[in-house]
């Protein structure tokens, strides 16, 4: 049984303020993902909450209890690395050993739990190996091995995967989601990859300049996110800027350059400045036979992607869209070239106060 | 635009083999993606085509001319290295005129060539900058505009997009290439990102320790992979071991562990033959526990996994064996639950089949 | 403007034929074979060879009971000191290195230039000061009222070997602790580790080729340091002392000198090349835990303790007795010394004709590593020659800091005499660019390995030739290390003693700086009293210091 709450926590390098007030709160045996473009925070944010460093203001609380003025030793985390960080210097059995060894465990009780994390690692390496001869993803599951051995059930996982490849990294994210999710234990899991994030997490907290600008479910967060900012970040998506031109009960007009579109959205007003977010996988099209209205335009570029095709297709106003379609549902029938209609239902498109700073800053990603 | 050729390069490091045997050819202005694990062989393979290493053994010719014994300073190409190698102690504008400087274009008319490339990259701001004060996908556009100054027609990438955020490397791809193709290039693009590949790549060369498992465009890798290895390394893909039960004009029945028996669309091979199905996980669909079509095996759900452009859910067969499929996120009406006894299938047509090698499918797919 | 311009392109013109040579692979190997010849022809062999050809003499000392004896109590203690001082500097040093890396605060600065005190200050005049503090009546004797609280001999060398030796382990294990990536320990305390546990069971294993590099060095310095010993030793004899000893006698006992020498060289070479091989087999004791206890000691009043230990022990047997080297320089001032040593007076015209000495032999020999030294360093760091040369020459380089250096300098100037029957000064210019160069290769070899060779790459293929590469990349990446690690070798040849003693004859109208001083140390009377040595040792401590400060403000530019 393990809970986190976390309380305007707040860390300041001189003058630059990496956390600002942050709060938030993790539910026992849930798997909460943070996410965000490099120098959000996100970094910060764990070291904080784990005790690696210091924060300069704020509480933290496992279990209801403050922990903030505990050290690093004493808080009783799992942790794992980016830089895995296996010691180098001792072979694989001495590092999954070392936390029960370093809590004074008697050997037998520290063997029988590395023994059984060996099986549910499912690695078949010779427990004298030392980590230099293993492979990345190796090491890497032997460092999940080591911080699950002193029994936390408090997990923390610092870009886990950061440092394996694309393959790897894909096949671990299950296999490491599946290990925390049998064991029953609540994680933190920091990543810049959103995929990753997404495929893995109960939640997802999405941080920006030290601040989480929005925190919900995964699939909330891609279909319907809250802010400009995380529309872009958790995935591609076509931007159009435009004006609300009707609002009704149950739909409102948006007009982009002459294009007209509905949205379910509510809170607008008419005449505000706005900016539509499309993503490219709920955009149907099909080939143009009469005349064509608004939504139409030629395809310009094919991309093979494997299960999907990505196509641009120049709009008639000659702004570009993307479009993503299955490659199960048609995607390879369309060639460059050809004249199409493209249509959307309203509930995927997605309308945003129009950002002071602008709509290119406000989606930067570095 | 020079045409390069490799015809039985190797190369060893002790006695580790880095490259075995290597034959391609590469056509002007193409852009050949190097695919493949860490460890696979493939920086190397760019530094022996840079003349940073000079091959044991074989053939290196750019436009049909032995390169083999000419330095990288008299190959005329431009290399990005991994993480970069941005002189620190030249700004970004100095960075991108070494080459046309040392290559004996005069100072001003260097920085001239210089500042439009950095304008194409969108860092004309940036020219007085050193490295070091700039973020890490402005240093990424640095290394690219050094290379693309150098004026040389063949572009060594080795995993130019490695360093950067998932999002943003994603944004990237298709300006990479883009740049590439506009500047008229000959591009050789080394990369571990299988879909990277397939975004950038004209043709894409699977390596694997070493040696060639495929080559072809994207949707022939991708539609015909030649062997296990490349149906794994390339797109998402679920495995089944079987025996083939009978064969006809049209198919072959595979009997499956316990019993299962599915049809495949394959006639090549014998009765009795040991085999390897491997079917890809958008194809594999997820269907109601009573569907009786064609090839469905029941099931409970495992896991569902929320991808943004499709779900994955993960399915525990009735004999114990693991599968997933891939559903558009646009064709998901309801989300399956844990526990949820569904059924999955897939057309015969859509099964790639293989045989068994004496190694075993866990070695023949595994990554490294 | 245009004119500094135009300079720079007649430059380029000058050098460009060599860019293009450069291209030549032939021309890069006849650069990088002339430079592996100097080091087999001048460095590594006429050391060893030279004490080899009197071979003979040794006959006769050996039918001597007596002086045998007394040569084999020399070579004793002199182990016997070095390995008792550098367990001592490395129990003492590592928790001061600990400290100054990992405290955040604004005084640790002051902590750490003062660790660097006897390092800044030349080894003569250290002993100078330590004589004085520890011995005289100017410093803590005459605080509590007794002659000598320490009179020279063995306690007084070990003093002064603790004192040299603890800036090199401090100064090692800071840079070592710096690089080290620290996850290594966040890792273990995540796991409940505490804080010493950590240490003791990661960081130190871990850095354990630097805590045996850093043993290494103390101890070939103190095995080799003759001038201060010399200064302290009283009527003590160790190796360097007994070979000092044979040399100023008239005449000179060749055999004993010949002898001890022999043992030396061959000893300290074996004792290098086992700790080399043995050092990484070293297990420390990882596996044993106890949680409770180490815990407790890990807490911030043990920490604190430890930390308050360490500094008072530095305070009291390093930075104390260091400064007073500057005590009776300036008693100096008030008595009037300083004018007659501006005027060059009596003894000072030989005063500021040996420190002119020093400093030509050090300028001839820094040249001389630079344009030799630098080659062989790019052929180390880049593997020019393939991984197992690479190693090979990487301990055959270090060679002539094993040895100590009395015994060099003996073996040498007998293989110099014999061959090349050179002048006194070129011979000394030699043996000092043999004592000097493991410093200048090693320092120009770690400059050369923080820049990442890929970095040469990118510029070959953009079409800059080796050459070039070599002064658009290396040079300027490297230029302020270079610079740097020239002065050291000068500062470090005008500190040398050992082996200077052993080229100049005691008649010999040369003298270097140091070596006139000892002789004015131990014989205050001979020069006009106590003030005037202070004040020679205090113009030759300002010289350095003056070369020093230069390092640290190009360094400081550097960042």
């Amino acid at each position: 049984m393990t809970t986190v709450k976390v309380e305007n926590l707040t860390k300041k390098y001189g003058e630059i303020v990496a956390l600002d007030k942050v709060s938030f709160e993790i539910k026992d045996k849930e798997y909460l993902a943070i996410i965000g473009p490099s120098g959000c925070g996100k970094t910060t944010l764990i070291k904080c909450m784990s005790g690696i460093q210091s924060p300069t203001g704020g509480d933290i609380y496992f279990d209801g209890k403050p922990v903030k003025d505990l050290p690093l030793e004493e808080r009783g985390i799992g942790y794992v690395f980016q830089e895995i960080a296996l010691f180098p210097h001792m072979n694989v059995w001495d590092n999954v050993t070392y936390g029960p060894r370093v809590k004074g465990w008697p050997g037998d009780r520290a063997a029988k739990v590395a023994r059984e994390l060996f099986e549910l690692i499912r690695l078949s390496v010779r427990e004298r190996e030392y980590p230099s001869s293993l492979s990345g993803g190796a090491r890497q599951k032997i460092g999940i091995a080591r911080a699950l051995a002193s029994g936390s059930d408090l997990l923390f996982l610092d870009e886990p995967l950061g440092s394996l490849d694309a393959k790897v990294r894909t096949e671990l994210r299950y296999e490491i989601q599946n290990i925390i999710r049998d064991l029953g234990l609540t994680a933190v899991h920091i990543t810049h990859d959103q995929e990753e994030a997404m495929s893995v997490a109960d939640r997802i907290a999405v941080m920006k300049a030290g601040r989480i600008v929005e925190i919900d479910e995964p699939s909330k967060l891609y279909s319907n996110p809250e802010t400009l900012f995380v529309s872009n970040f958790v995935g591609e998506a076509n931007f159009l800027e435009g004006i609300v031109t009707k609002v009704t009960d149950d739909t409102c007009l948006v007009e982009s350059q002459g294009l007209s579109l509905s949205s379910t959205e509510k809170s607008k007003r008419e005449g505000e400045k706005i900016v539509v977010a499309i993503r490219p996988d709920f955009v149907s099209m099909e080939k143009r036979v009469n005349n064509g209205e608004g939504f139409a335009g030629y395809i310009e570029n094919q991309d093979f992607e494997g299960s999907t095709i990505r196509y641009e297709v120049v709009l008639k106003d000659h702004r570009l869209f993307t479009i993503r379609l299955p490659q199960i549902l048609g995607g390879l029938a369309f060639n460059i070239g050809d004249e199409v209609n493209l249509s959307v239902k309203p509930e995927h498109v997605l309308i945003y106060p129009y950002p002071e700073v602008g709509v290119q800053k406000e989606l930067a990603l570095a | 635009m020079p045409e390069v050729r490799l015809s039985e390069v190797s190369k060893s490091f002790g006695r580790i083999e880095a490259i075995h045997h290597f034959d391609l050819e590469i056509k002007s202005g193409e852009y050949i993606c190097v695919l493949g694990p860490t460890g696979s062989g493939k920086t190397t393979l760019l530094r022996l085509i840079a003349g940073l290493i000079c091959p044991d053994d074989g053939k290196i010719t750019f436009d049909g001319k032995l390169v083999n014994d000419l330095s990288p300073e008299e190959r005329d190409i431009a290399y990005f290295p991994q993480q970069y190698a941005l002189f620190p102690h030249l700004n970004v504008l100095e960075n991108v005129a070494f080459g046309p400087k040392t290559r004996g274009v005069a100072y001003e008319e260097a920085k001239t060539q210089a500042l439009k490339v950095l304008e194409t990259v969108k860092l004309d701001q940036r020219a007085n900058a050193f490295p070091r004060e700039l973020s890490g996908g402005m240093q990424q556009r640095v290394a690219l505009a050094r290379a693309l100054a150098s004026g040389a027609k063949l572009l060594l990438l080795d995993e130019p997009l490695g360093a950067l955020d998932a999002r943003l490397r994603v944004e990237l791809r298709y300006h990479i290439k883009s740049l590439v193709k506009s500047a008229g290039l000959t591009a050789i693009h080394v990369t571990h990102d299988q879909r990277e590949a397939m975004i950038v790549a004209d043709r894409i060369v699977v390596l694997r320790m070493g040696k060639v498992e495929q080559v072809g465009t994207p949707y022939h890798i991708y539609q015909s992979p030649a062997t296990l290895f490349v149906a794994n390394f390339v797109g998402e893909t679920n495995f089944l071991e079987g025996t083939i039960k009978s064969v006809n004009s049209v198919g072959a029945l595979v009997e499956l562990q316990d019993g299962f028996r599915v049809k495949v669309q394959e006639t090549s091979y014998l009765s009795g033959e040991e085999v390897v199905l491997a079917i890809r996980q958008e194809l594999t669909s997820l269907m109601p526990v009573d569907y009786d079509g064609e090839n469905a095996i029941q099931g409970e759900v495992k896991a569902v996994r929320f991808l943004g452009d499709s779900i994955r859910v993960e399915v525990i067969l009735v004999n114990n064996l693991l599968i997933s499929a891939r559903i558009p996120i646009s064709q998901v009406k309801i989300y399956p639950k844990v526990k949820d006894k569904v059924a999955i299938s897939f057309k015969p047509a859509d099964v790639f089949v293989f045989c068994t090698t004496a190694r075993g499918l866990a070695k023949e797919i595994e990554v490294i | 403007m245009s004119n500094l311009s135009s300079t720079k392109n007649t430059i380029e013109k000058i050098l460009r034929p060599l860019d293009r040579l450069s291209a030549n692979p032939n021309a890069r190997r006849v650069t990088y074979a002339v430079a592996l010849i100097f080091f087999v022809s001048m460095i590594l062999i006429p050391p060893i060879i030279g004490v080899v050809l009197k071979w003979n003499l040794i006959g006769d000392t050996l039918q001597n009971p007596i002086l045998v004896a007394r040569a084999e109590s020399a070579i004793l203690a002199s182990f016997a000191i070095a390995s008792i001082v550098s367990i001592l500097d490395l129990i003492a040093g590592l928790p001061t290195a600990w400290f100054i890396v990992r405290r955040k605060a604004k005084w640790i600065n002051v902590v750490d230039t003062l660790a660097d005190i006897p390092f800044v200050i030349p080894t003569v005049a250290l002993g100078f000061s330590i004589l004085v503090f520890w011995s005289q009546p100017q410093g803590i004797s005459g605080l509590l009222r007794i002659e000598s609280l320490i009179s020279p001999g063995l306690g007084l060398i070990m003093l002064l070997h603790f004192a040299f030796s603890y800036p090199i382990i401090v100064r090692i294990m800071v840079g070592e602790l710096q690089s080290y990536d620290q996850v290594y320990e966040i890792a273990g305390r995540t796991l409940g580790a505490s804080s010493l546990t950590a240490a003791r069971t990661i960081t130190l294993p871990i850095l354990k080729p630097a805590l045996v590099s850093a043993f290494l060095l103390a101890f070939c310095r103190s095995l080799s340091e003759t001038g201060a010993t010399a200064v302290v030793a009283g009527a003590f004899e160790n190796g360097p002392i007994f070979i000092r000893n044979a040399l100023s006698s008239v005449p000179p006992q060749q055999g004993p000198m010949v002898l001890v020498s022999l043992v030396l060289i061959v000893t300290s070479c074996a004792i290098f090349a086992f700790i080399s091989i043995l050092g990484p087999r070293l297990r420390f004791p990882v596996k044993k835990v106890w949680p409770n206890f180490e815990k407790r000691l890990s807490n911030p009043k043990s920490t604190l303790g430890r930390d308050g230990l360490a500094l008072i022990v530095f305070a009291i047997f390093v930075a104390i007795p260091s400064l007073f080297v500057a005590l009776p320089g300036i008693i100096a001032f008030t008595d009037g010394t300083v004018v007659a040593a501006f005027t060059g007076a009596g003894v000072w015209g030989v005063y500021w004709g040996s420190l002119l000495t020093s400093y030509v032999v050090a300028l001839a020999a820094t040249l001389m590593n630079l344009l030799v030294g630098f080659p062989m360093a790019v052929i180390i760091t880049r593997r020019k020659f393939g991984t197992q040369v690479t190693a090979l020459l990487n301990a055959l380089i270090s060679i002539p800091i094993t040895i100590p250096s009395v015994a060099l300098g003996v073996s040498l100037s007998l293989f110099w005499t014999a061959f090349g029957n050179l002048p006194e000064l070129w011979t000394l210019i030699l043996v000092h660019t043999t004592i000097t160069y493991t410093y200048f290769v090693q320092a120009m070899a770690a400059a050369i390995e923080s820049v990442p060779e890929e970095l040469e790459s990118v510029a070959r293929t953009l079409g800059a030739h080796p050459f070039e590469t070599f002064r658009k990349i290396l040079i300027p990446l490297t230029k302020y290390s270079i610079f740097s690690g020239a002065i050291m070798v000068l500062t470090r040849s005008v500190d040398e003693t050992g082996a200077t003693t052993a080229v100049l004859a005691a008649t010999s109208q040369i003298k270097t700086a140091p070596v006139l001083l000892v002789n004015w140390i131990r014989n205050p009377a001979s020069v006009g009293g106590q003030s005037v040595v202070g004040l020679g040792v205090l113009f030759l401590v300002l010289t350095t210091f003056i070369s020093l400060l230069v390092i640290r403000l190009v360094l400081r530019r550097e960042r």
